[in-house]
Order: C-alpha cells, then structure tokens, then sequence
C-alpha cells in the first residue's frame, strides 16, 4: 500500500503539482446496534482508499478513489491537479502550506486486547446485559425505548508528502451509544449518553456500560418522579463536567478554529466571533483556562500527528480568560503566518483533512465540589444536560439541563426539571468565579465540513461556578 | 469473476449477482448484493475566492444476509471477490452471536419499476471547468444584488446503484444531481442564503441563487437585537425544509423504536394544521430523492406522510413491516450514520398553499420572517421539545409588510405545537437541499402562530 501511496504523490509532482500529499486511510470494524432487546442489521464496515491532495497555480485540489489500481490513483491524482489548475483564476490569493512537513513516523495506539480478538459473542453479551440491567431495574417510570449502539474500529492512516514526510499511524476505538426513553403519569424523559476512548476490548471492561446505563436508568426516573420548576430569578450555578465539556467545545474549540476566523466555513459550519487580530482578547475571568490536546493517553481524540503530517501538540486556547491561539492547520497557519499546531484531521478517505478539535476541556482549579457550593445561597446545580446549541459565531449558546438540582444555602436540594441556561459565550465565561479539582471526559462526535465530517473527540473539564444567571434566557 | 481488474460496468453488471451467489452458498435465505458507483464533484468558496475543488471516484458494494429471524448487512469499500469471500465469512460468525428478531423476508420478485423521468442528464457527469464557470456566476449576481463577499459550495453528483436479491429482484438506476448552496455578507451581522438544486442542468440556476442570497444579504444590514416573545413567525423554505426533515424522520419506524420519534403513537391522528399535507414522493419525475426502487429492491411509492394534518404512512423496510405486521414502503435506506439499512423519507414534497409570501406577512401582521437556521436539537425527541437557531436574513413583519432585519433570537418551542399551528403556505415552492437539510424537500413559506421565540441574556 505504501507504494500505491508514494506512487500517488510521485504523479502529482511529476504532473507539476507545488505542494502534493495522499493517505492511504483504512477504516475497518464492526457495529452492533440492539433496539429494545432486538438486534438492528448492522454489520461491519469496510472502507479504505486513498485520497490525494495537491497544490497547483496557488489552488487546492482534492480527489480520492477506493479503486487500488495504479491506473485508478493516477487518474484520481490527474483529477485533483487538473481540476486546481482550472479553479486556479477564482483564487483570490494564492493558497499556501506553512512551515515543512518531513517528518518519517510509524505510532500506533496499542491495544491490550485487540478488537478483532472479543468475540461478537462478548460484545453482544454486553448489549444484552445492559438490555437486562435497564428492564429488570424497579423504575418510576416505563422505559419505553432502549436504543445502544456498540462499534469498534480502527483506523489506519498511512501519509506521504511531496516534502518527504512518511507517517504510518494506527488506532483502534470504542464507542458506545444510547438512547433511553422513560414514561410514566408524570410525561416523558429521555437520556443519551456516549462514550469513548481510543484502545482495544479493555476499553469495554473499565466501562461496565450496564452498570451506567441503569443508573442513567434510575437517575431519569427518579427525575421524572420529582422535578419540579426551575427558579426564574437571578441564582448562582454549579455546572458539573459533562456541561463544561460541551461549554468548552462549542463556545471555545469551534470559534477557535482558525478555517472558521477566516471564513471558509461560513456557508455550512459558520464563522466565529473572533477575528485574527483577538488574540489576547479578555473573554472570561481568571478561572478559565482552555485547551485542547490530542495527546491526551487513550482519548477519544488520540493522535500522534496530524494529516498534514505535524506532530500532535497541547494548544491553550484561553489562558487565565484571555484568548491565547487558535487551531490551525498548514493552510490557515500560512495566512495567518504562524505555524500549524497539528489541527489537521480527516475522518476517512474520502473525506479532506480540515481543522479539527482533538480533546477539548477546561483546565481544573483548585475548589473541592463542597467548596464551590458552599457560599451559594440560591442556586442550581446542572450535572448533565440533553439539548443544547449555539449560532454559527458561536456567541449565543443553550444548554437545557437533564439531572439538576436547586443549591439553598450551600445545599443541594431538589430536582429541578429543564433548567435553561442561554447565554452569550463571554457572558458565560465571564461569570465563572471558582472551578473545581475534579476532572471528566465525554466522548463526542463532532460535526463540521462538507460532506460532514464526525470526528472523534472528548470534551471535558472540572465543575465550575457562574455568578448571577438568569436561567431560561433573558426575561 | 475475477478478483483484479474490473470495470465499472462489469462491477455493476456482475457483483450483486455474485454478492447473491456466494450468500446463498453460504446459507443465508435471504441475499441482497448491491453496489453503487458515485461519481462527485464539489467546489467550495469563501470569500468570493474558490478554497478547494474535490473529486470523487468511489465504489460502494452492500452485503445483506437473512436468515429469517436473524440478519445482518456490511458495506465495503473493496470489490474483489476475496474480500466479498471474506466479509461473508465473517458475517455468517456474526449473526450467530445475534439474538433472533421478528421472522423477515426481502421481497419477492421481480418487479416492474415506474420509468421516473428527469432525474438523469448525461452532461452532469462531463461538467469540470464549467463548475467554475457557475461559481464566478453566482458570486458576481450576488454582489451585483449588494453583498460583499461571498462563500458556498457547489456539487455535481453522478450515481450508478444496481441491486440483485435473492428473490428475484434486479434493479438498477442511474442518477444525476447539481446543487449550489451559497451564504452571502454583507457585514458579519448581515447575510443571506441562496440554493440551488436539480437533477438536470436544465433547471439549475447559480444566477438566481447568488441573487437570493445577496439581496438578502443587503436587506438584513444593521439588524437590531430582536425580542423574546410568541410570534407569528413566516418561515422561509431552508428553515421550514429544516423542521419537515425533522418530522419525515419522525415517521420511520426505526425512529420510533429507537425513540428518535415525536410521531411514534400517533399513526391516524391529527397532528398538523389541515395547512399541512407533506408527501414523501419517491416517484416524482425531475426530483431530487426520487428514486424507483430503494436498498432492498422494493418498488419505490408515493407515501403521504401527513394529510390534510393526519399522520398516515408509518415509513418501513422489509424488517420494520414485519414486526410491525405490515408490508414495506419502498423506502428502505442504507444510512451511513447508523451503518445499516433503515426505513426514512428520501423525497419530501409539501403541498402549496394559496397566498404568496407577501401575503403570509399581511396575514402575520405582527411577527417574524425567518428565512434560515442550524443546530436544531431535541430536549426530548418523544414529546417534541426542541430549539433551533436562526441565522442569514431575518426580520420582523409589522403591519403586515417587511419590516427591520434583527438578529440574535432563538426558536425554543415543541414540533408538534408548531405543526398544528401552521395557518397558511404560499403558492411558490422550491427544492431545498443542503448542509441542514439532507433530505430533498419541495415546499413553499409557511406561517406559524404562537412561536415560542428566546434569546441569550447578555
């Protein structure tokens, strides 16, 4: 395969092409989906081919086959140059690639137990473990729908540019998904959770996804059961991880993209609040610190290097509530002329290597969860949520709260149903006055590009303190 | 067959018979082979400056196995008959593992599919340099309505699909599509969407879409903070195409018993307004979506979704009716975000109503238009909780006309109250297809009462 690669990159420059690259990408693995103790026809998934990227007259051209001939790659190379040449006279300003991308790799995520060795026996058992755990649990409620969605795969990259660089990367991941809906004399309920993590069969073992789901389970009934209104005056809140993770993705990660400053996501994914020139930008309070790492050990976002061939590096996004970079790739990098930081990432062969988020989360401080309720004399606590989302700027945000509480006097209370919280994303990040020692990650499938493009990510972070929110949006 | 070099019409022609073949030798009573060819260009631009061209030459063969109670579907990426061999093997362990499910058979064949016509133009496929031509098209009508820069993405698709079954069925079809999706600015604040789709060059039009979007681009400048409230709200045909994509999903039983439905107890009753009749019209000649036959080898139909307001057609693939204990819709559907085959609307048509936008905004009198929007997420997909941002042009409608573009709201309602509050549509329709809207939907303006509308405290 490594040389219908290199062969690939040999053409485009032999045709003439400034810049060339091709990746050999292989996606390989099996998806079990089990509705309501019934498995759905899902199956494995097979996709490989290699994808060609090239710069000819200042334009980029792309073009990927899954056809492993020389004859099909070197037509799909002649594709991308011919059609970057004739694109050429609508490039306004020549695209260029910062830096040097030379680096010769091989990095893999080594799994303890190898996908392909857990029998489709033992993954089905897990489904159905869980299926038991969640109909045999005593519940307030019915649990009308159970949807678990169990895939593993692994990925497979091998890289080659036309400046030398030679990258073979391979990781395996787990995922699992579910969508529990509860209905009693009270209404309905629904819940969905993800996880994820780069690794083998072990990953599944350290889950123990029945035991979570049925919590899931019970903490929905128990909600259902109780909830009452959420206040509508001013309060202070807690926001547990799995809210300042998606807080930290959509608000900081997303409108950090460099591609995105630069609009070249405007007509699908959007633009951003920021402009390039807003680095140092006060955007929050000292409590906040953001970053995005992708070499975070058995994340959900894993890689060693991106691509473009870069190798993977923690980015501080905000630092002490202040903007402190972006996400670039090679593209965005020389625009802006920086360097890339290893933001470049695809999700298949068929698919254009864009800015991306790896692993997203809020950097701890140093209050203990009682510390930061302590003081709070009105407040909610917002643990988990379900809907959620923020406009193309990524400037006004929701997240409408699953499992939360009233906070009275340093005390967590009762449940309270839905609590909304909308607000603009320096409003958020301004009121935040304490954040926690504790630390979790979500897994995430993120969306952005055209075709979209999921990718794997976690996001994550410790509980934090806002100050003087109005919840449900402005009164 | 051999397991090198093939051509695309000996793919096409032979691997579905093969894929059947070696699942009936392996066991399996029920075989479906399948295999799609795409062909796809896409040009993106930002800036009014093209950012990337892309090209794609992509095989896609389908392997289902059933063996009555239990069955099982791979997709690949490799046509040799090893890896075929192989993933068959590996399919056969599998469905071992599987508890069984409801007893279910593909349909019998063979069938007759109805001839749809327009949705193929052979001189889509040739188009390369012409992409370009249409992008320096749009972007110049669309700063000559006012706006002053421009991005979007342009797409030529060129599908071949041929099927074979075990019982009989053989299909296959060729299709054509074009589409242009473009944002115009006019400052960051103030933009406008234009679309154009279509399955034939005839009936494209980039021009008329970068007109749409700079005009609006140019009238939503300096929009004001709009207010939270209920609104009688005109939605314009993305933002609406958006909603009706949601509500199709909703009818497929899959949705329903995963719990991804609000319609799954409502088979028969009043769910709309009597505004709304929406059509999942497989058969329409010159649509996008439309297509004869779906991935089980089932002849397509003309499935009204919702009529006159009641929820009538319950969407299924062939295991789907068997649980439910009925027959098949005809809209079985690969789908590469659940990596199976599920039953889902592909062609959305939403009858007219009988006013024309203007009218819709006397008969708001006071409210909103919203032309566009995103991220539309669900509180709880069973009750219809939802939110969904507007973005591109929107403005308030007072006395009746257009009023001052405004911007930074939210629609923060429930589905099913929206879809019986629908008063009127208007006379003009068109195709929307796009990052938001991934089913094709036909449809007009549409005037809602009482919509919950928020907005972000500061």
């Amino acid at each position: 395969m490594e040389d219908l690669v290199k062969y690939a990159v040999s053409t485009a420059t032999s045709l003439g092409a400034q810049y060339a690259e091709a990746r050999f990408q292989r996606n390989e693995g099996l998806r079990l989906v089990f509705k309501n103790g019934v498995p759905d026809p899902a199956g494995f998934v097979k996709k490989s081919g290699i994808a060609t990227r090239v710069l000819a007259n200042g334009a980029l051209g792309f073009a990927c086959t899954n056809t492993m001939t020389r004859e099909s790659v070197r037509s799909s190379v002649e594709s991308a140059y011919r059609t970057a040449k004739m694109s050429a006279r609508l490039v306004k300003s020549p695209i260029k690639m910062a830096g040097i991308s030379n680096t010769t790799a091989n990095w893999a995520v080594k799994p303890q137990i190898p996908l392909e060795d857990a029998s489709v026996e033992e993954q089905m058992e897990v489904l159905k473990e869980t299926e038991k755990a969640v109909t045999s649990a005593p519940l307030n409620m019915k649990l009308v729908a159970r949807f678990f969605d169990l895939m593993g795969e692994t990925e497979e990259k091998i890289f080659v540019n036309s400046e030398g660089a030679m990258i073979h990367g391979t990781v395996p991941r787990l995922r699992f998904f579910t969508l529990l809906t509860g209905v009693s004399d009270k209404g309905s309920i629904q819940r969905w959770y993800t996880k994820g993590q780069s690794g083998g069969w072990e990953v599944m073992k350290q889950w123990n996804v029945a035991e979570a789901t049925l919590d899931e389970a019970k903490m929905m009934s128990e909600i259902l059961e109780k909830a009452e209104k959420p206040p509508r005056d001013e309060v202070d809140m807690v926001l547990g991880s799995e809210i300042v993770g998606i807080i930290c993705h959509e608000s900081c990660g997303h409108p950090q993209e460099a591609d995105r400053i630069l609009g070249r996501e405007a007509a699908q994914a959007g633009e951003s609040y920021l402009k390039p020139n807003m680095i140092g930008f006060k955007v929050g309070s000292e409590h906040v610190t953001v970053v995005d790492d992708p070499t975070l050990p058995n994340s959900y976002g894993y890689y060693d290097y991106d691509d473009e061939g870069v190798k993977a590096r923690r980015r501080v996004l905000i630092d002490h509530g202040k903007i402190a970079g972006f996400l670039h790739n090679r593209e965005t990098a020389a625009e802006l002329n920086t360097d890339s930081n290893a933001s470049s990432r695809s999700v298949g062969f068929d698919r254009e290597p864009i800015v991306r988020m790896a692993n997203t989360y809020m950097e701890p401080g140093d209050h203990s969860f009682e510390e930061l309720l302590e003081d709070v004399h009105h407040g909610v606590f917002m643990k988990t949520f379900m809907e959620w989302n923020i406009d193309d700027k990524r400037y006004n945000e929701r997240y409408v709260g699953h499992e939360a509480y009233l906070i009275e006097n340093g005390e967590v209370k009762n449940f309270v149903r839905n609590p909304t919280l909308e607000i603009t994303t320096p409003g958020l990040y301004g009121s935040v006055d304490a954040a926690g020692k504790d630390m979790m990650f979500d897994a995430g499938t993120c969306g952005k590009g055209d075709p979209s493009q999921g990718a794997p990510v976690y996001e994550g972070g410790p509980s934090i303190r806002l100050r003087r929110i109005r919840l449900g949006g402005a009164a | 067959m051999q397991s090198t070099v093939q051509t695309t019409q000996s793919i096409l022609q032979d691997l579905p018979r093969e894929i059947v073949k070696r699942g009936l030798k392996a066991g399996a009573t029920d075989v479906m082979g399948q295999v799609e060819v795409e062909k796809r260009r896409m040009v993106r631009f930002s800036n009014n400056s093209i950012t990337v061209v892309k090209t794609w030459d992509v095989v896609s063969p389908v392997i289902y196995l059933g063996f009555g109670t239990r069955s099982i579907a791979s997709r690949l990426s490799d046509t040799s008959t090893t890896t075929i061999d192989k993933t068959i093997s590996q399919m056969l362990s599998a469905v071992k593992a599987l508890p069984e499910a409801v007893e279910s058979h593909l349909s019998k064949g063979p069938f007759q599919y109805k001839q749809i016509s327009g949705i193929h133009d052979s001189k889509i496929p040739q188009l390369e340099g012409e992409l370009t031509d249409y992008v320096e098209s749009a972007i110049n009508s669309s700063l000559d309505a006012g706006s002053k820069r421009v991005s979007g993405v342009l797409s030529s698709y060129h599908w071949r699909k041929s099927l074979n079954t075990s019982t009989g069925i053989e299909a296959s079809t060729e299709q054509t599509m074009i589409e242009l999706s473009m944002r115009s600015f006019t400052e960051d604040d103030a933009s406008g969407q234009g679309i154009s789709v279509s399955t034939t060059l005839k009936d494209f039009d980039p021009t008329k879409a970068g007109e749409e979007s700079g005009s609006f681009a140019k009238t939503s400048l300096k929009p004001e903070h709009g207010k939270e409230g209920k609104y009688s709200v005109v939605f314009g045909p993305s933002i609406f195409g958006n909603l009706i994509n949601s509500v199709a999903f909703s009818a497929s039983a899959f949705a329903v018993e995963a719990g991804f439905s609000f319609l799954g107890d409502k088979l028969g009753q009043k769910v709309a307004s009597e505004q709304l009749t929406l059509t999942d019209d497989r058969l329409r000649a010159n649509a996008p979506g439309a297509m004869a036959f779906d991935d089980e080898g089932h002849p397509s139909r003309v499935n009204p979704l919702i009529e006159k307001g009641t929820f009538k057609t319950l969407v299924h693939d062939s295991r789907t009716a068997a649980k439910f204990k009925t027959s098949p819709t005809g809209n079985a559907v690969w789908d590469s975000d659940f990596g199976m085959i599920i039953p889902t609307p592909t062609c959305l048509v939403a009858e007219p109503g009988n006013m024309t936008r203007e009218e819709l905004f006397e008969e708001a009198g006071d409210g909103l238009y919203i032309t566009n929007n995103w991220y539309t997420r669900f509180q709880n997909y069973q009750t219809g909780d939802f939110s969904t941002i507007p973005r591109d042009a929107m403005f308030l409608i007072e006395n009746g006309r257009l009023g001052r573009p405004v911007k930074g709201l939210r629609v923060s309602d429930n589905i099913l109250r929206m879809l019986q509050s629908i008063r009127n549509a208007s006379k003009e329709r068109k195709w929307i297809r796009w990052w938001e809207v991934s089913i094709p939907s036909y449809l007009g303006h549409f005037l809602v009462d009482q919509v919950g509308i928020t907005k972000s405290t500061s």
